[in-house]
């Protein structure tokens, strides 16, 4: 229903007091337009006063219809839309849009403005007709026509030529036929349908929030550290000192406590399940601070994993553990340590949602806010102006290994004593603390009384016995004869037997007979004896000679000795930073099953380590050397 | 006319067993939640977090002696279905949808119930509000059942005699007397027979709104 301004005020009694009309700022108006509009709002006010017309009109110099035209521009309409009010006070101002109420010019009668979006109002089904050929144009259908607002205007005028519409009607009696309009409308419905739509939002339940106790909810991540560094290698005595990869860095996070529980650095760019479960192992041991060796580094003042508070810190159970779905987070052994001896809730949470664990990834960040101040640092992308340069990029960097692993230690364990304000102004330690005296925070008992880690492993092998090669009573895992006195029983002969082992040392397994009698320790062959060798890297090995059909006489040195001949490639020098420190770890899980000859036997072969610092062959004081050996090239 | 809806529905089985081939299609597009439960000793896969609370809350309900999540795939139509879970009740056999405002497609509904009802299992469909309503108590039975889990090796039939008696002797009395705050590894059987107690429905522990601490009230049920 139209309302003229009269029914309008008596429709809303609130308009009838200018103060309740909305405000427009008259200042930003200059010169006449600012006079007209305040002579306006001067007009509007008298009425609304209920002075007479003939007394406004001739105080303002205007006409008595002039102000009932005025009165019907800011109150008029229809009932279900708002009026335009103040805003039909500026001069010049368009309140309708566009929108026609007279009938359409026959002859050029009338002015032509708002005709055409009228014809587009009063006939639908040719503006659907006209805006399926736009979007299928858009979409780039295979039917569709290539349009151009010229087509466009034919179509238009096509139409019309459907419905008959007549010569001397708008748009035909009009020298352009409405081409400007069509033109407009047409690059408007093409914004409109190349316009990306609004991704489907998934439903998500609103939840209460509540209290969650420490170690309840956990989260884990890993990330490339942004800064690239050096570590020096001794190679047949010659010094060097490399570029490495980049390294990854797991960490992993409580919720409630915001509390870093444990991180690891891993010596490589993609880690695997081993290292994953690392952090885990890492968590149950007690935390030692590092001997700092950068100048002007040190620990802050109780600074600390929780590990290092109480024993019991050391075991706790965790809840839920958040992680993404990596591949290394999906391994069967990641799962079965998470779920089965920890008990925990594993949650992956849905994909491309980091967001999802905001606190693992802020904690990466400002890990990242020191990093990046090194000038050998990557920056958080390649665009990024804080990165290495590329003359830089060129040479080896300043900042060693050593000094990373020291730096990580200190910011690791200094954000664990920065107060938080949500958490009182307590800090993340003290808060674990606080929680612990008023909650049983659950202990893993089994964790405690488990000698054996997450990297030891069962299998069932066969017994094998070659009698014609002259051959003692073996079983073959991965690829490697293992022989020991407990297989030398005539009736073990092709019976099944368990092994079990470590992961991270498999120059020994123990094997058990099908009903728990142990059989000893069993030894991998002499060649496999000189270092401590992971699965991982037996599995590199047998890639690499398979490839390249090789047969190396002493594998473990002479894979290092491969890797050495590149080793000015960041990827290859990161991989004998790696296969050192695995050589020289010390791992013994099954050494108490040797016997004093198999002890021999591995000792025979000494892992030619060197210190470069007790040499004082180091070129700054920051540096530190890989853990160091002396390569011997082509010994395969 | 229950012949004419129930003609729709077809299985191949009704012994539940969790359908791993079918979840581990979802586990890769959904929250999904894995935990081991004592009344599913195996691995269970939730696709929501409703379903897993709801699990948890069958772990919390003594008369439950089972449940199975994604426990049957039925054709309805030709349309594959897998409900949430099947749990069993003082010997009744229940199956479970869980819906947002516990909307659920009536198409399906309707000839489900009807086939289940000849083979004498209820079909409820629950709404996750309804659960998330009681996440504090799950989670705090989330916590029970996981030290039970992980400490399923440690005998305790003496201790348990032990805090029913206590219990019986003073019936009001806080789980800070009965879990050792200061010598928790030595006392750690204690603390796991009085979880299995609170498992076994013979003792009751306040859980509804707040974490558990050592304030928290305990006494014997019945």
């Amino acid at each position: 229903m139209w309302l003229t301004w009269v029914l309008r005020l008596q429709c809303c009694p609130l308009l009838r007091d200018y103060k309740n009309w909305p405000k427009v700022n008259h200042k930003k108006f200059k010169g006449v337009k600012r006079t007209k509009f305040l002579r306006n709002q001067r007009i509007v006010i008298k009425v609304l006063l209920c002075i007479k017309f003939k007394d406004i009109a001739d105080e303002e110099n205007i006409s008595v219809p002039g102000i009932s035209r005025l009165m019907s521009r800011a109150l008029a309409g229809y009932q279900d839309e708002d009026p335009p009010l103040t805003k039909a006070l500026i001069p010049g101002q368009k309140i309708n849009n566009g929108k026609r109420k007279k009938s359409l010019s026959n002859n050029k009668c009338s002015g032509a403005r708002g005709s055409f979006t009228k014809i587009l109002e009063e006939n639908t089904e040719m503006t659907d007709r006209l805006k399926d050929r736009v979007k299928a144009f858009v979409r780039r259908d295979p039917n569709a026509e290539n349009m151009t607002p010229k087509s466009f205007h034919k179509a238009f005028l096509a139409e019309l030529e459907d419905l008959n519409w007549p010569d001397d009607q708008y748009p035909l009696d009009q020298s352009n036929q409405a081409l400007e309009s069509c033109r407009r409308y047409f690059h408007k419905l093409v914004n409109k349908y190349r316009m990306p739509k609004k991704k489907k939002q998934r439903s998500i339940s609103q939840t209460q929030v509540i209290d969650l106790l420490p170690f309840q909810k956990l989260q884990l991540d890993s990330q490339l550290t942004d800064l690239n560094v050096n570590a020096t290698i001794d190679d047949k005595g010659i010094i060097e000192t490399v570029r490495l990869s980049r390294l990854a860095l797991f960490m992993m996070k409580d919720v409630a406590s915001d509390c870093i529980l444990s991180y690891f650095l891993c010596y490589t760019k993609s880690p695997n399940q081993d290292d994953l479960l690392n952090l885990f192992s890492f968590m149950n041991e007690k935390w030692e601070p590092m001997e700092l060796k950068t100048p002007g580094l040190e620990y802050q003042l109780g600074a600390c994993l929780p590990s290092a508070l109480d024993e019991e810190f050391q075991f706790r159970s965790i809840g839920i553990l958040e992680l993404d779905n990596a591949k290394c987070h999906l391994a069967k052994m990641v799962k079965d340590h998470i779920l089965i001896k920890l008990g925990a809730t594993l949650n992956y949470g849905l994909p491309a949602t980091p967001k999802s664990r905001q606190l693992i990834e802020y904690a990466f960040k400002l890990l990242n806010e020191i990093t990046h101040r090194f000038p050998s640092t990557t920056g958080s992308h390649v665009l990024d102006p804080l990165k290495e340069t590329k003359s830089n990029a060129k040479k080896v960097p300043t900042f060693s290994l050593r000094t990373l692993e020291e730096v990580i230690s200190v910011v690791v364990t200094a954000e664990n004593t920065r107060p938080r304000e949500r958490l009182g102004g307590l800090s993340p330690l003290d808060y674990l603390k606080y929680q612990n005296e008023r909650h049983p925070l659950r202990v893993n008992y089994e964790m405690r009384e488990e000698c054996l880690g997450p990297f030891v492993s069962e299998v069932t092998r066969k017994v094998c016995w070659y009698k014609s090669d002259n051959r003692a009573p073996e079983i073959s895992f991965n690829g490697l004869r293992y022989v020991g006195e407990g297989l030398k029983e005539s009736e073990l002969e092709n019976q099944k037997i368990t092994i079990r082992y470590d992961r991270r040392d498999l120059r020994v397994v123990e094997a058990f007979k099908e009903d728990g009698t142990s059989l000893g320790a069993l030894m991998a062959p002499l060649s496999w004896q000189s270092h401590p060798f992971t699965l991982r890297t037996k599995k590199r090995i047998s890639k690499y000679t398979r490839e390249e059909n090789l047969k190396l006489k002493d594998p473990l040195r002479n894979m290092l000795n491969i890797h050495m001949r590149d080793k000015h490639l960041p990827s290859e020098a990161l991989e004998i930073v790696r296969l050192v420190k695995e050589f020289n770890s010390s791992i013994n899980t099954f050494d108490h099953l040797k016997t004093d000859d198999q002890n021999n036997d591995s000792n025979s072969i000494s892992t030619h380590e060197v210190d470069l610092t007790q040499t004082g062959k180091s070129r700054n004081p920051l540096e530190w050397n890989t853990g160091l050996f002396k390569g011997e090239k082509n010994e395969q | 006319m229950i012949n004419s809806k129930t003609s729709k529905v077809k299985t191949d089985s009704l012994d539940p067993f969790q359908h791993m081939a079918d979840a581990k299609k979802i586990e890769e597009s959904c929250n999904c939640f894995y935990q081991k439960f004592i009344k599913f000793p195996d691995v269970g896969i939730f696709h929501s977090k409703s379903e897993f609370l709801h699990a948890a809350l069958l772990e919390s309900d003594p008369e439950v002696t089972r449940f199975v999540p994604q426990s049957h795939k039925f054709l309805i139509g030709n349309r594959p279905y897998i409900p949430d879970c099947y749990f069993v009740k003082n010997g009744k056999k229940y199956i479970v949808e869980l819906k947002p405002q516990g909307k659920f497609n009536p198409k399906k509904q309707i000839p489900l119930t009807a086939y289940l009802k000849r083979e004498n299992i209820e079909f409820l469909v629950i709404s996750n509000e309804e659960i998330l309503d009681r996440e504090m108590f799950a989670v705090n039975w989330l916590e029970i059942v996981r030290a039970l889990v992980t400490n399923s090796h440690i005998e305790t039939q003496n201790q348990e005699y032990k805090i029913l008696d206590s219990l019986s002797n003073s019936p009001e009395q806080q789980l800070g007397d009965i879990i050792s705050q200061h010598d928790r590894f030595n006392k750690m059987a204690h603390e796991i027979a009085f979880y299995r107690l609170c498992h076994k429905g013979e003792v009751y522990m306040h859980l509804e709104d707040k974490p558990f601490s050592y304030d928290t009230e305990v006494k014997i049920c019945g």
